[in-house]
């Protein structure tokens, strides 16, 4: 396996209290991570710590198995792009002229934007797909067109590691889902790897390959769906937000579907975070196909017996290719 | 066809034809400047012109060692005063931000002002002929009334907020300087009244030689911060993560924005509203938001508007009009302009 693109080791943060600490999480090249928890559970303070924007009290962060805590704010900045929820200030410069503010630490003094950083951002704007705004002014644009702006503008920053915190929260729902889809999107097609704080926790378990949850002081990586199961998160979010309802399920993005199972649920809760990991996975559930059937806490398939929904997606993908 | 031609014509042209019309906005506006530095040397109420210079003595005298410092002084001015208001708008996010506006020219002028009442007390007349000194004065008020700006502004988010520390620190400076001329000899007191008008002329060449010293001093610390301000324009967070140094740019702008403003309070008075008035015709009539751009529009207009209003001001015969009196009319109106239209900056508040 290759190095961790980045690895945290015990690491605690906070203030003068310790928000959260025991934090240890190991992020490969080209994941998406979802980062998710209550209010004041520590989400952004974590953000800003790798960021380097806070000290942590206590442990490590390691990227491409260099200690962070060393280097310079410049190093860091050509490692490390990040996209906020909003801008305080939108200032009234033309959009390319804000894309291209991603080639900052990459510029001495008055240097001019080579041949090649314009296409950089052209391509950017084209990824993104807000080409026809490039000559339009950052104040003039919608929340979501800004937002689209600023993650282009992360691009051309030329990171290996791309940070948001909430960068849907202030959006309506069309444009939450658009800026998911293009997180989506853009973890596949750049192969840069992305952390996402968000509260739309149905977006990011819809999206991430790695979950990453933070409650009560505690921090815990991992699947998303086991993860989800096994810390009971819609029950614990829906305290705070509309309750969740399994029967009905929610909404759903329709990432491409290849292979058809047969899921023989037994209605319970195991069954449906099984049928949601396979679903994004690209699996059709239906009722032809491979029988994984759900009994009591336990999954079969084949007659293999499965204790995690994170053994039984390996083996499918395995068992499927052959 | 006609859709590609028009694309073609607006994506591959258009920004090279843009990039040709700055330069050519440059190379009007250095014409229009050479124009009006001649035109100063011309005007005066001696009916002496640059022609004759090589003519007669007197003539020789005047335009060199009256009229041409009178010129520098102008153009010094026209640099260091918008340069520094284009410097504090950005560090504050504030349009209205300025020397005059936040208080910083007067806490400058609380240091000229001790430098000249202190010396009639000292009996030290000759402190006054040291333009270092006078310089290091202001320079003192200016940091102080700085200092005092920000360490309220990282409490104060509104745009009022600020201009309000600013008026108390305006207000706090001319009550020490009233304190000052309660206790000065009268004599000193018109000197200083006189200072406080704003004038160009009058300065020897030696003083000439440290404003330039300043001014340039000014300039190119405030060069070192314009990547910076263009990165803080997405506020400090972002600025951080795109790896500026916020601490040293804050600290370059602040340095810069005082000597500019202290050099040319100490040697040509209180001027009001050109540091703030110039960055802002800049913004609406070139609509330029590149940073380096925008820097050399402000220095060129700055000094075209200096020299403009020098100019205007010995026009009127028998007396030369106060070179603040004509800041402030042209200055006040844009000033209102601001406060009426906010939202289109979408700055602060």
């Amino acid at each position: 396996m290759t190095d961790p693109i980045l690895h945290i080791k015990d690491l605690t943060i906070g203030y003068s209290r310790p928000v959260c600490s025991g934090i240890n999480a190991t992020v490969q090249k080209g994941e998406l991570v979802g980062l998710t928890g209550k209010n004041g559970s520590g989400k952004s303070t974590l953000i800003r710590t790798i960021l380097g924007l806070q000290h942590s009290t206590n442990g490590k962060i390691e990227i491409n198995s260099e200690d962070v805590n060393n280097w310079h704010v410049k190093k860091r900045a050509k490692e490390i792009a990040v996209v906020f929820s909003r801008l305080n200030q939108v200032p009234s410069i033309p959009v390319f002229d804000l894309v291209g503010l991603g080639r900052l630490p990459y510029k001495s003094g008055f240097s001019k934007l080579s041949e090649k950083e314009t296409e950089t951002i052209e391509n950017a704007l084209e990824l993104v797909g807000i080409p026809h705004l490039k000559n339009r002014f950052a104040n003039e644009l919608s929340d979501g067109q800004l937002q689209m702006a600023m993650i282009a503008r992360a691009l051309v920053q030329d990171t290996q590691l791309v940070i948001m915190d909430e960068p849907t929260s202030h959006l309506d729902i069309e444009n939450q889902f658009k800026i998911f889809e293009l997180i989506y999107k853009l973890s596949q097609e750049t192969g840069k790897t992305f952390i996402v704080a968000s509260h739309q926790i149905e977006l990011v378990l819809q999206n991430a390959s790695q979950l990453w949850w933070m409650d009560n002081g505690k921090f815990y990586a991992g699947f998303p769906e086991q993860i989800a199961y096994e810390q009971k998160i819609f029950e614990k979010l829906s305290q705070e937000k509309i309750r969740f309802d399994y029967e009905k399920g929610s909404f759903q993005f329709q990432h491409p579907k290849y292979k058809k199972v047969n899921l023989v649920s037994d209605g319970s809760d195991l069954a449906y975070w099984v049928k949601r990991a396979l679903e994004r996975n690209g699996f059709e559930v239906s009722s032809v196909g491979n029988v994984i059937e759900v009994k009591n806490g336990i999954i079969n398939l084949n007659e293999k017996v499965f204790r995690s929904i994170s053994s039984l997606i390996e083996y499918v993908f395995i068992f499927e290719q052959e | 066809m006609v859709v590609e031609v028009l694309e073609a014509t607006f994506i591959l042209y258009l920004p090279k034809l843009l990039f040709l019309k700055f330069n050519f906005i440059i190379l009007t506006l250095l014409v229009l400047i050479l124009g009006m530095f001649f035109l100063n040397l011309n005007v005066g109420n001696a009916q002496v012109s640059v022609s004759d210079i090589f003519k007669n003595e007197i003539a020789h005298n005047l335009i060199v060692n009256y009229r041409l410092p009178k010129t520098i002084a102008a153009i010094l001015a026209g640099i260091a005063l918008p340069v520094s208001g284009l410097l504090l708008q950005e560090l504050f996010r504030n349009p209205l931000a300025d020397p005059s506006v936040l208080g910083i020219t007067s806490a400058s002028g609380l240091g000229v002002a001790i430098i000249i009442f202190l010396s009639s007390v000292l009996g030290l007349t000759s402190m006054l002929n040291n333009p270092w000194l006078l310089c290091l004065a202001s320079f003192c008020g200016a940091i102080l009334g700085l200092s005092i700006i920000v360490f309220f502004s990282s409490r104060l988010s509104s745009t009022a907020g600020l201009i309000i520390v600013g008026m108390m620190v305006a207000g706090l400076a001319s009550a020490i300087i009233g304190v000052l001329q309660f206790f000065a000899p009268s004599e000193k007191i018109k000197a200083f009244l006189i200072w406080t008008f704003g004038s160009m002329s009058g300065l020897s060449w030696t003083q000439i030689g440290v404003f330039v010293i300043m001014v340039m001093l000014g300039v190119l610390i405030s060069l070192f911060t314009l990547k910076g301000i263009s990165g803080m324009r997405l506020g400090e967070n972002y600025a951080h993560t795109m790896g500026i140094n916020i601490q040293k740019i804050r600290w370059l702008i602040l340095i810069s924005s005082a000597i500019l403003t202290a050099s040319a309070t100490a040697f040509v008075g209180p001027v009001a509203f050109i540091g703030l008035a110039i960055p802002h015709i800049c913004r609406i009539l070139f609509k330029r938001t590149e940073i380096i751009q925008l820097y050399t529009l402000v220095v060129l207009i700055g000094v075209f508007s200096m020299l403009l209003f020098s100019w205007i001001a010995q026009i009127f015969p028998n007396e030369n009009l106060p070179i603040n009196i004509i800041t402030s009319l042209i200055g006040a109106p844009i000033v209102m302009s601001i406060i009426l239209n906010r939202n289109q900056y979408n700055w602060n508040d």
